[in-house]
């Protein structure tokens, strides 16, 4: 049990780490943050439906959840409305887990530590469901695609 | 690569068109078009819009198709968006910058490059959504060879709209290759 809670501290310190840095410019941008912020602010329902925009999203897999916490600050990513975003993004980032185009972005480290951080920050219950569900999706869809690392 | 418009239907290309003959070493001049099939959407009924999957035929400068393997279809985006019931609600699609490949996806069968007979689907195609709209996108094209050699191929055109649930108009026209295809639902 100790092991575990270690790991669960590190794993929420590591993501507030990465969520803070939201509020910090990047001169390259490496993360895509303004752009995964832009698709973030979209209507779901329209970026899935897009065909070129969807497929931008789904190859990128774990690059997505990395993108966000860059381009994000913890009280932003928290928004009720925004949060929900946040989900359908992630669930649209491992919709197609065989097209990522990076291997390693096939592995959804950063995304699960990301969706691991929101549900500790949230006291809704039906919120952490929604979020567990989330999760509970991603994990699935990874081992679609075998991990080659 | 000379004369009007290919309508979408028209027969540009026939199911002749990569059969037989022996294969041809021309560099690719362009594309032209085959052929297209709707792609449909998840809720046939309530969702608003069209989607196509599109195949092109590499053709040489003199519009003789070209059975050229392995070259790679990018394309280079812009679309701008706006809901009919509300014209606010309106704006650029924030797509990745600079050249990206057009495939592959599950739309066209996981296909990245050009096949021996030097076809490429570009698929899905279009846009669709909970409500009316219209859509209009810009996807300017090009075919990287196996040498690294780029072939331009145009700018592609493409218009969607839809005004109720379950129909759905894409035009996508391509003037330097002189292509034109209407899809309705």
């Amino acid at each position: 049990m100790k092991i575990v809670h270690v790991a669960q501290a590190i794993v929420i310190c590591t993501a507030s780490s990465i969520a803070f840095s939201g509020a910090l410019e990047s001169a390259t941008d490496r993360y895509d943050s303004k752009l995964t912020r832009s698709w973030v602010e979209s209507d779901p329902a329209f970026l899935a439906g897009n065909s070129w925009l969807e497929k931008s999203v789904y190859r990128r897999g774990d690059r997505i959840a990395l993108g966000i916490a860059h381009g994000f600050t913890t009280p932003e990513i928290l928004e009720p409305a925004r949060l929900d975003r946040v989900l359908a993004i992630l669930r649209l980032a491992f919709s197609q887990p065989a097209f990522i185009s990076e291997e390693q972005d096939a592995d959804p480290a950063v995304t699960t530590m990301l969706l691991s951080f929101l549900e500790r920050h949230q006291s809704d219950p039906d919120v952490r469901q929604r979020i567990l569900e989330t999760e509970k999706y991603i994990l699935m869809q990874s081992k679609k695609k075998p991990q080659r690392r | 690569m000379g004369g009007e418009l290919r309508e979408g239907g028209r027969a540009i290309a026939g199911s002749g068109l990569a059969n037989g003959g022996e294969p041809k070493s021309p560099a690719p001049g362009g594309v032209a078009y085959v052929g297209h099939v709707e792609i449909g959407p998840s809720n046939p009924c309530d969702d608003f819009g069209m989607k196509i999957g599109i195949d092109y035929q590499l053709v040489t400068a003199s519009g003789e198709p070209l059975q050229a393997a392995g070259y790679v279809f990018e394309e280079n985006l812009y679309a701008r968006m706006s809901a009919k019931s509300d014209p606010s609600n309106s704006g650029e699609v924030p797509f990745e910058p600079g050249w990206h490949p057009v495939g592959g996806t599950p739309q066209n069968r996981g296909q990245t490059e050009t096949d021996s007979a030097g076809r490429f689907r570009d698929a899905p195609v279009g846009q669709y959504w909970y409500k009316a709209f219209t859509y209009i996108g810009t996807q300017e094209l090009r075919a990287v060879g196996p040498s690294g050699n780029v072939v331009k191929l145009g700018t592609t055109k493409v218009t969607v709209t839809s005004d109720s649930k379950g129909h759905g108009t894409l035009v996508l026209i391509n003037k330097k290759m002189k292509i034109k295809v209407e899809a309705s639902r």
